[in-house]
């Protein structure tokens, strides 16, 4: 629940005058299309009911799709673990599969606000809020996943690295649907992880976030994959692309780790905001790449010990 | 489109079957508490983050500020009113008594819906478990020690049983 200014007063009444809840896709992109802009996507609304409320946002109608069955299926076909949008954080939580195939998913979906928030709240929908701290993101760049976004011309595929373009703001058009969230199962010997730090564990926006995957092979140790992503320290979560790259060919080491951790320091770009303030965030960079690396240790259990 | 209709909606309420004619920005919280007149369901902060509204929706713990009163047509809700049965206090509200657990009171139901969600899925709850699942609703009172003491103890002489 990201806020900007926050007001004393909130309205009573919400500003929408129709709720639309619709039980196909083609149903919710015809009054999409119909409402040419004026028409908002909702799914748990606890990210979009507080924004309304405070004034930030104004439409004449909300289209809730959390009726359409087929934005609200789990399934691993072909390699690729497909989540609904409309599928709710608790029952991403309760999937043995989102647990085995896409670990660091599963753990940034478990800090999501409280069992309440988590109970109504989608992915889909913190995927579109597009808020820097969005705890799905980080996971959603290591595990190099994409969007399927539906519209009346037909479907594309966006890879989450491409489809965020600030806070609050995404490549979906006025009538586009966040259909799918499509996951490549990792390869062999890949472990992900996903460490969030707030100022408290429950019910917090992370100051800073950290996911990796990491590959590594267990005779040679050398690593063969690295991607490292960082949450709330730019206007869109980002992948670490320089401190990736030093992992890749080589064994992984106490210097190699506290050299990595320090060159992503050097990618972010955090702001100083009520929460924390941008030097204590790009100090926080280091210690969690550090920490999310030796997570992987003990995961991959790869006779480091 | 500027015409508001108003929609009919039927929904299960602490078990009666209730219809209510609703506006499209209607919230859950304000039919409960402004229609049925089950005020134990509070308003706190009216953006999820307090807790004080929570009531189960077809028995998962939600906060009833962020749901809109149309999407309950055809589901059920308890709310606190809901919790005791034929006149007896549920255990755990009971255990919330005995112990203390209640000072201003204005968390209590959102407490008690919270940790009655959890004994249903997870009879056998860890501290931890009860803690993360009242994460959710705030105690300003700083009463979290004495809710938590409760929660275990009812989690421990129901022995696994449902309540």
């Amino acid at each position: 629940m990201e806020k900007g200014r926050r007001k004393i007063y909130w309205a009573k009444k919400l500003s929408y005058q129709q709720y639309l809840q619709v039980k196909s896709l083609e149903e919710a992109l015809q009054i999409l299309e119909e409402f040419r802009g004026e028409a908002k996507l909702v799914a748990g609304g606890t990210d979009l009911l507080p924004q309304m409320r405070q004034g930030e946002l104004r439409v004449k109608a909300l289209v809730d799709i959390t009726g359409i069955p087929r934005l609200n299926e789990i399934r691993f076909e072909n390699g690729t673990l497909k989540i609904g949008a409309s599928v709710t954080h608790s029952r991403i939580i309760k999937s043995l599969s989102v647990l085995e195939k896409a670990a660091c998913l599963w753990e940034g979906v478990s800090q999501i606000g409280s069992p309440q928030i988590r109970n109504i709240g989608t992915l889909g929908g913190n995927i579109c809020n597009a808020s820097p701290a969005a705890d799905t993101v980080p996971p959603l760049l290591v595990l190099e996943g994409s969007a399927t976004i539906s519209s009346k011309q037909g479907e594309r595929s966006v890879p989450f690295a491409s489809f965020f373009n600030g806070p609050g703001q995404t490549v979906l058009g006025p009538c586009e649907i966040l259909k799918e969230i499509s996951i490549p199962e990792p390869s062999r010997y890949s472990y992900t992880t996903y460490l969030k730090l707030g100022r408290r564990k429950g019910v917090d926006l992370g100051l800073v976030s950290v996911a990796i995957l990491l590959k590594v092979d267990p005779e040679t140790k050398v690593c063969h994959s690295a991607r490292i992503s960082l949450g709330s320290v730019a206007p869109t979560a980002i992948r670490a692309k320089n401190a990736e790259t030093l992992f890749i060919g080589s064994r992984l080491s106490e210097s190699l780790i506290r050299e990595a951790a320090k060159t992503a320091q050097g990618e972010c770009q955090p702001i100083s905001d009520l929460r924390a303030s941008a030097q204590y965030r790009r100090e926080m960079v280091k210690v969690l790449v550090e920490r999310a690396v030796l997570q992987f240790l003990v995961r991959s259990d790869g006779g480091y010990g | 489109m500027g015409v508001m209709a108003k929609s009919q909606i039927h929904m299960e309420v602490n078990g009666k079957r209730v219809s209510v004619e609703v506006e499209p920005q209607e919230l859950l919280v304000d039919v409960l508490r402004e229609r049925l007149g089950l005020t134990g369901t509070k308003v706190g902060c009216r953006e999820g983050e307090c807790g004080a509204c929570s009531v189960l929706f077809d028995g998962r713990v939600v906060p009833s500020c962020l749901i809109p009163a149309m999407k309950t047509d055809g589901r059920e809700i308890t709310t606190i009113e809901g919790l005791e049965q034929n006149g007896e206090l549920h255990p755990l509200q009971r255990e919330f008594l005995n112990r203390g657990a209640v000072q201003c009171g204005f968390c209590t139901p959102g407490m008690l819906l919270s940790a009655k969600n959890l004994l249903d899925e997870n009879p056998k709850p860890t501290l931890q478990q009860i803690r993360e699942a009242i994460s959710g609703v705030l105690c300003r009172c700083t009463g979290y020690q004495k809710i938590i003491q409760a929660i275990q103890a009812v989690s421990e002489t129901m022995e696994g049983k449902k309540v």
